[in-house]
């Protein structure tokens, strides 16, 4: 099947496609039509699934009808009455036919009738519209009388079951057999189609490759074959390429050249221009310098490379006049005399102006410095956060708002501003994607996460928290970057605390309290902590045990994560797991508080195993929190995995509720300090045991 | 190809199509979107076809007549057909043809760009279209108007002429134009360019300017209470011309920006209602995303 449009966004292609082929399975499935294999592909023009070796039609069943009870169909000689000759008309049969099928309620006449399986054919043409209105497509249009929702106008349809039409009406477009080859390179062309590889063919032969993934390896063929020639290496870009494929059904490259005065602009302005305007690749040097050239992706094949090859430097010509009149006019301003312009400028619909942003960052970034110890830091970080949200107001950045913060460095660095505080403002929106790199120096990565700490509290304390796959804010990738940076920066910082004094910021705007905030905050921290390490390959549970206990200091918790991972497989540490368990139910059970403080007798304890193991936790409580101090968490494991036989001799030989409330209280105070002393760790219970 | 011959055959070759051949309006409008003969035209379900040539000013784009792509005031050709036929991709390729464009030997694209007017309180959804990486046309199915939806949904073309002409005379420089064979596009453009770029940005009085506006909303305001529907879309025209000189003049604040939008698209959205219904929907009409910029 092919569905013709008009051009569909190749933003919408990939999903389409997935979704259509998905739909199409279960509806063979559904009907318990087997098949071989399933395959979609698409172009902007085309949505295509293929389903190879389908059964031509469903596979007979048998339905049982129930008649009258036994009772009645037969008279005392077992001869059939009216009522089972009855029902034998009713089905058309003779009473030979019939059985008798048993039931809860009794016996009864029954008939077990074959029916034959439908034709694929016919469940195709009545299931396919129904597959098709079943896509979830984010931005559909309409065009015609019928209303018909789809991505772009449907202007033909190919559906073919074993050579013949599938008559199946979409729209007002009615299934046929042809197809249409490329518009400009084949001229639209028409061609009658038998089957799959005959599609295929005609449709190669018509200048359309339908399987993306093949146009993409063209294209990137194409693309290393042409810095090859120019002795140049191609600038990556995989999401360009990606939508680059999904743009062309023919897809060819060309090479062009700008003038090399455009090189006095910086490269990343270059290759935001080419890319964000053109979808061009840019190409460097064996040097890394930048190329004057570019590579363009085109519907079209070689042999007019020259003429469309002219038509695209001109375009890129007047962007990057656009570009350096941009660069040339902002530069005319200075950074710092920007800083008052931000008080025009709506930051967020009630979190105040740009310009109490960019107070709210300063104040928190100081309170980082403190917490990192490096006071030399102090002076850089103040200025770059001053001067952070500057580069709102440049013309640049109001055309290409994804260089936010790189030309606030840029153009520092060009008005002389130290490279200190002019690379902490490049970086500072870093890490956006899970690909990016990391702020290069502290003093980036503090106004960094000064930044996405501001954010945060500011949507958390208006009650804005991301649902589903709504995040309008982008706050997971805000609390994901405030994340990477303290992990890649080792930085020893609580965030509850960062957020504390975040809030403070944003209180006088805030309609949720500090508690409140600080909570939505932890929960979805912890929830960013676990997918982070969980792509990291931790397991969960190690993940649970640790966040239970620790997720304030990211740092800390994988210090512990990496502790309790290596441990885990020791016999000692699953024991423990297991009494660890134990503990927590008769704690539960007992109606005791986990986390009261314990007041232990030693006097009471009627039991040597008693006085053993509380002389043991003791020691192992004081050690623990000394290795905890100096970092030593795989040490710290061991030593509550070196508990194990004094606890298993106390599960052995002592009863926790003894008759005596005092004793009985006093093993309870026991076992809860013992818990406690864990916990300091992990929560061993919510570990896996083998 | 001189820039008066094309123009005249895009004109004649819709003129074929059955277009009516119309002409541009004469209000201050910042596209060919704003002309009547489109704005009310695509509203209802009469069939219609019509071609016309539009100058769009657009404050902000002047460039002191120095820039070689940037002009305050540009040519758009504007073809709307009612409803938009099946065969209106072909049709609009066939078009190029005719001036000139031998489409196999270029790089022809439709990508994705669903064009809105937030004072007009419309979108569509549709495609720029690229000619070697050159967007020539704006191409859209027409989905909603004054906030209302469409049925039949109509096909709006937005040839943007200047880019054509450049590219077909392969120039770089737009004032290197040849409006015909002896007048020049700097000849007849340039000084306007010049001095329009100076009183946008410079010399526009803003106080006046704040004050018209406020008249133009009054206006627009009084006339479609008394039904007066096409001159209160004039007024409605005025408020949206004066706001984008406002704009250029660099006298509007970011959320003063915001509202005078919403003011202009709410009588935008009134008048389309009243137009179509005779009812007035009030104030609260049209709930449409942050607008970037009045075309």
């Amino acid at each position: 099947m092919e569905i013709g449009c008009e051009e569909i966004p190749a933003r919408f292609l990939p999903e389409a496609s997935r979704q259509l082929k998905q739909n199409i399975q279960q509806v063979l499935s559904g009907h318990s039509l087997g098949f071989d294999e399933i395959e979609a592909y698409s172009t902007p023009r085309r949505l295509i699934v293929h389903a190879g070796g389908v059964a031509t039609t469903q596979p007979a069943r048998s339905q049982v009808i129930t008649g009258p009870p036994s009772a009645i169909a037969f008279d005392g000689d077992g001869r059939p009455t009216a009522a089972a000759l009855g029902f034998a008309r009713k089905n058309q049969v003779g009473v030979q036919a019939l059985s008798q099928l048993q039931t809860k309620k009794g016996s009864y006449l029954a008939y077990r009738k074959q029916v034959p399986g439908r034709g694929a054919k016919d469940i195709l043409a009545e299931e396919i519209p129904n597959a098709i209105k079943g896509l979830e497509l984010p931005k559909s249009m309409r065009w015609e009388a019928s209303q018909f929702l789809f991505l772009r106008p449907i202007r033909w349809i190919l559906c073919l079951f074993d050579g013949q039409v599938v008559p199946v009406q979409l729209a007002s477009v009615r299934a046929g057999d042809r197809t249409c080859g490329h518009r400009i390179l084949a001229g639209n062309r028409e061609a009658v189609v038998t089957n799959f590889a005959d599609y295929r063919q005609k449709l190669r032969e018509a200048d359309v490759e339908i399987d993306s993934t093949i146009r993409l390896r063209r294209i990137q063929a194409g693309l290393e074959e042409a810095a090859r020639g120019q002795g140049g290496r191609l600038v990556e870009d995989r999401s360009l390429l990606q939508t680059v494929a999904h743009l062309s059904e023919h897809p060819g490259v060309v090479c062009g050249d700008f003038d090399p005065a455009f090189l006095k602009l910086p490269a990343e302005v270059l290759i935001t221009v080419m890319r964000e305007h053109q979808k061009y690749f840019s190409l460097r040097d064996r040097e890394g310098e930048l190329l004057p050239k570019f590579l363009a992706v085109v519907d079209s094949d070689g042999a007019f490379s020259p003429q469309i090859q002219a038509g695209h430097e001109r375009v890129l010509r007047a962007r990057l006049s656009d570009a350096a009149f941009f660069w040339e006019s902002d530069l005319k301003v200075s950074l710092q005399d920007r800083i008052g312009l931000l008080k025009r400028i709506t930051y967020q619909r009630n979190l105040g102006t740009l310009y109490d942003k960019t107070l709210r960052i300063n104040a928190l970034s100081r309170y980082m410095v403190k917490g990192v110890q490096h006071p030399e830091l102090l002076s850089p970080v103040q200025r770059a956060a001053e001067l952070c949200k500057t580069d709102l107001t440049t013309e640049m950045v109001r055309e290409f708002s994804n260089l936010q913060g790189v030309m606030g460095g840029l153009y520092g660095r060009a008005q002389g501003i130290e490279s200190g505080v002019s690379e902490a403002i490049y970086d500072h929106y870093l890490p956006v994607a899970s690909e990016d790199r990391v702020p290069r120096g502290l003093a980036g990565a503090i106004v960094a996460m000064a930044d996405k700490l501001d954010t945060l509290a500011g949507a958390f304390c208006l009650g804005l928290v991301p649902t589903g796959s709504r995040d309008p804010l982008g706050l997971r990738r805000q609390a994901m970057g405030l994340i990477r940076i303290l992990l890649e920066k080792e930085l020893d910082l609580s965030c509850e605390g960062m957020l504390a004094k975040a809030y403070e910021g944003v209180c006088s705007f805030a309609d949720r309290s500090l508690e409140e905030t600080s909570l939505t905050f932890r929960n979805f921290l912890k929830d960013r902590l676990r997918f982070l390490f969980r792509e990291q390959g931790y397991r969960y549970d190690e993940i649970n045990a640790v966040l239970e206990v620790c997720w304030d200091n990211p740092v800390e918790v994988r210090k512990r994560l990496g502790a309790v991972a290596g441990m885990r497989e020791s016999a000692d540490f699953q024991s423990l797991a297991t009494s660890f368990k134990r503990i927590k139910n008769i704690l539960l059970k007992a109606g005791i508080d986990p986390r009261a403080v314990c007041a232990i007798d030693p006097a009471r304890f009627t039991t040597p195993e008693e006085n053993r193991l509380h002389g043991q936790v003791v020691t192992a409580d004081q050690r623990i929190t000394g290795a905890l101090r100096e970092g030593r968490h795989q040490a710290a494991l061991g030593m509550m995995a070196s508990l194990r036989p004094a606890v298993d001799s106390f599960f052995d030989r002592v009863l926790v509720m003894d008759e005596d409330p005092g004793v009985r209280g006093n093993r309870l105070a026991l076992l809860t300090f013992l818990l406690q002393t864990f916990l300091k760790v992990a929560d061993v219970s919510e570990m896996v045991t083998t | 190809m001189w820039f008066q011959q094309l123009f005249m055959e895009l004109l004649t070759f819709w003129a074929e199509q059955g277009c009516v051949i119309h002409l541009p309006y004469d209000v201050e409008k910042g596209a060919g979107t704003m002309n009547p003969e489109t704005f009310f035209r695509v509203l209802g379900s009469d069939p219609y076809r019509v071609a016309y040539l539009e100058p769009s000013r657009r404050p902000a784009d002047g460039r002191y007549g120095e820039n070689p792509n940037r002009v305050q005031k540009h040519h758009q050709l504007q073809v709307v057909l009612k409803p938009g036929p099946p065969e209106v991709q072909s049709l609009y390729l066939q078009s190029l043809e005719k001036i000139g464009i031998e489409l196999r030997g270029h790089d022809i694209r439709f990508e994705e760009d669903n064009w809105e007017s937030p004072t007009l309180g419309a979108w569509g959804a549709g495609w720029q279209v690229l000619l070697d990486g050159l967007e020539i046309t704006q191409f859209t199915y027409f989905q909603q108007a004054g906030g209302l939806e469409l049925n039949p949904v109509s096909v709006e073309l937005t040839y943007g002429l200047e880019r054509i002409a450049m590219f077909l005379s392969h120039r770089s420089d737009v004032f290197d134009l040849e409006w015909n064979d002896s007048v020049g596009y700097r000849h007849l453009r340039h000084a306007d360019e010049v001095q329009f770029s100076r009183y946008n940005f410079e010399f526009a009085d803003i106080d006046l300017h704040f004050g018209w506006f406020n008249d133009y909303e009054k206006e627009a305001d009084r006339l479609i209470e008394k039904g007066l529907i096409l001159p209160a879309y004039d007024y409605c025209l005025k408020c949206s011309h004066t706001f984008n000189v406002l704009d250029a003049r660099g006298a509007i604040s970011v959320s003063e920006r915001t509202r005078m939008i919403q003011r202009v698209r709410a009588l935008a959205c009134r008048i389309a209602q009243r137009y179509l219904t005779g009812e007035d929907p009030s104030e609260n009409a049209g709930t449409m995303n942050e607008p970037s910029e009045l075309n």
